[in-house]
């Protein structure tokens, strides 16, 4: 069976010691000849570029990299390939439509196209945000659930668990990862919408063992709902991810894997993020057997993960193009932002990230998102994601070239600020959390920046 | 040394040399490195005239982003390798490191970029570091920074876990009463200047670049 059982799992210490400095450099030169002879390249005066010839040839040097350079496993320090034949034996085999979710909470995942008519699933979530534990966390998630547009409910960063810190490796994560689902569990509950699927990646913890111990029908993810599984920046995975990816499929739960591919780095420049990018989606489709991929670029610049810098939404809407029109393999824009809640360019950020998702072939979220710690804390609310899901809606179906423009104008709203974001506020200061509704200050302002997106072409049906 | 007191073939040579780390060329920095050498040009002259002010133009060319780390990480290995064949023309007393640092990713985190980054630029700007790699538990900092004599301890992390991590190393400096002995620096997605006076840090970066200019702040340059 190719993909994790067991062509991945055979051959992570397969063949010769690769040293990672050697992997990592040689990256670029080899990146740099695929820019070329495909002619990949990047205006930054395009965010979403309406070229399928382009796309069709960055899929093409995609596939082309992922199966010379493959994948380096840390733990071993080898490095694992595919055949194209292997590869296309996965991507042509993958089973859709998809459900996911129980009764009227259920939903559809189909594959898309650029500009493709199909409902985009938008997953709604704050991973990567530090969030208050206990009810302040389930009130969030509460928010989630009662947006219509969210489809799908991702988890927070709880900053302690019983008032105590999270160390990596101690039991306390396992603790901290398992109240944390039961806060989501009772949130959806709460929120009318026990059947919505989750999608986690525990705050709490940043090792296997408890990303495995939320598997629990009653309380934790169930059948059907998805576990994280990342892979590392640039083509990498480990022993860790892996060990989430198996324990996730043998229980019926879908594999969510991330690619992360940096501007910046070792990648080079935004065309050579987009390469690494596409090679990374199918390698993720074949080495994890998973579902789908988060799709979450990154530029060196950007300290928090935002994905809404110019040269991060180019390479998003890139990828999302050359997977989407060449593959059935489904992909999620991750919505990181810069700006935190309670501000004007955080939910402009919102749009522009769902704008260039829906029009480029991929699905949302989830986000809106971004990381923050430390004393940056409760800094994300549910109105960034009615943004989200509100605006993805509105584009279905939209050319690119229109989405182009709306991507544009959000970038002239929010831009100058990128890398020193207003302060915002947090999210019990935004929302009256005893009635689980906005407050009218943030509310006036949802209002205003929506009216301004619409008369700059989002068609808002409501 | 003034400049302008050195012969045509001398300046020449310098030009090279420092174009050879602009260009990344390992081979055109040794050649030029040896030929500094055989003009009579002292090494440290070398470094400070040359080396320092061409690493200076990479590192600020890479946070413009007019270049991207590999390109970067050429440029440092063709200046490692003028290094190494200067470093036999000196004298002990001539050599010298700005500082030395031990960094890495702290325990259950696995996320590196930044820290290699701020790696490379910190080794083009004259710094000597142990980089630990990533998942570094608190009591492996501060043993490779006993060992080593380094100056700094400096701690990466993009998980919110990670900052129990930092959090814990320094308490364990406190606990140890040898706080004192070294300096300890963050960076990371969830770390921020108030993380770092809350914990006790001795300072905290933004960006690899800003942490540079912290590490040039903290330490003074040994002659």
């Amino acid at each position: 069976m190719p993909g994790l059982h067991f062509d991945t799992l055979d051959r992570l210490n397969s063949g010769s010691r690769v040293r990672e400095d050697d992997f990592d450099k040689s990256i670029f030169p080899r990146v740099k000849e695929l820019i070329k002879k495909y002619e990949i390249k990047f205006d930054p005066e395009t965010p979403v570029p309406a070229d399928d010839a382009m796309a069709d040839r960055l899929f093409a040097a995609g596939m082309e990299y992922a199966v010379e350079k493959g994948l380096w496993v840390l733990d071993t320090q080898k490095v694992i390939k595919f055949t194209a034949a292997e590869i296309w034996r996965v991507l042509d085999n993958l089973h859709s439509p998809l459900w996911f979710g129980h009764a009227k909470d259920q939903v559809c995942l189909q594959p898309r196209k650029p500009e493709s008519t199909i409902r985009p699933l938008v997953l709604g979530g704050a991973a990567g945000s530090s969030v208050t534990e206990g009810e302040i966390y389930t009130k969030l998630m509460m928010g989630y659930a009662l947006e219509p547009t969210i489809d799908m409910i991702s988890n927070a960063n709880p900053t302690f668990i019983e008032g105590r810190e999270i160390q990596p490796f101690s039991p306390l994560e396992t603790h901290g990862a398992i109240q944390e689902v039961g806060w989501i569990r009772e949130a959806v509950r709460r929120s009318g919408r026990p059947g919505m699927p989750l999608w986690v990646a525990p705050g709490a913890a940043a090792t296997a063992p408890p990303a495995i111990a939320i598997i629990n029908e009653e309380r934790g993810i169930r059948k059907g709902d998805f576990l994280y599984a990342a892979m590392l920046t640039e083509l990498k995975i480990d022993f860790d991810r892996l060990t989430r990816a198996v324990a996730a499929i043998e229980n019926e739960i879908h594999v969510a894997t991330l690619l992360a591919p940096m501007i910046g780095g070792w990648a080079g420049p935004p065309e050579g993020a987009a390469v690494v990018g596409v090679a990374e989606c199918i390698l993720a489709a074949t080495a994890f057997s998973a579902t789908i991929a988060v799709n979450h670029p990154v530029i060196m610049t950007l300290k928090n993960g935002a994905t809404t810098h110019r040269q991060t939404l180019w390479v998003e809407s890139a990828i999302g193009q050359a997977m989407s029109r060449n593959t059935n393999f489904p992909l999620g824009q991750n919505v990181f932002v810069d700006a935190r809640a309670g501000t004007r360019e955080i939910l402009y950020e919102a749009a522009a990230n769902a704008a260039v998702a829906v029009s480029s072939g991929q699905h949302t979220g989830a986000g809106p998102s971004g990381v923050t710690g430390g004393d940056d804390v409760d800094m994300i609310s549910p109105m960034e994601a009615r943004m989200m899901g509100e605006v993805s809606r509105a584009v279905t179906g939209m050319s690119r070239v229109d989405a182009n423009e709306i991507v544009k104008y959000c970038l002239q709203q929010y831009e100058p600020t990128l890398g020193h974001p207003p302060r915002g506020k947090r999210y019990q200061d935004l929302y009256d959390l005893e009635c689980m509704k906005p407050g009218q200050e943030w509310l006036d302002l949802f209002e205003t920046v929506k009216a301004d997106l619409k008369a700059h072409g989002v068609p808002f049906r409501y | 040394m003034n400049l302008n007191d050195l012969s045509d073939s001398q300046q020449t040579v310098l030009k090279e040399l420092y174009q050879g780390v602009l260009d990344g060329d390992e081979e055109q920095c040794t050649l030029m490195a040896q030929k500094t050498h055989e003009e009579g040009i002292p090494p440290l002259e070398v470094i400070d005239r040359v080396l320092t002010p061409a690493l200076r133009e990479v590192g600020e060319a890479f946070n413009r982003m007019d270049i991207y780390l590999p390109e970067m990480v050429v440029c440092a290995d063709a200046m490692q390798a003028a290094i190494k064949v200067l470093e036999q023309f000196f004298d002990k007393a001539d050599q010298r490191t700005k500082g030395t640092l031990v960094l890495g990713t702290v325990k259950g985190d696995i996320h590196d970029i930044g820290k290699n980054i701020f790696k490379v630029l910190l080794e083009v700007n004259g710094f000597k570091v142990i980089d630990l790699g990533r998942d570094i538990a608190p009591v492996t900092f501060i043993d490779q920074a006993e060992d080593s004599g380094a100056e700094i301890i400096a701690m990466s992390g993009l998980l919110s876990t990670s900052l129990s991590m930092m959090r814990d190393t320094i308490q364990i400096l406190n606990d140890d009463g040898i706080r004192d002995k070294f300096n300890v620096i963050i960076g990371g997605g969830p770390t921020s200047q108030n993380f770092a006076e809350e914990i006790g840090a001795d300072g905290y970066a933004d960006t690899a670049y800003e942490g540079v200019q912290l590490c040039n702040e903290i330490l003074i340059v040994k002659a």
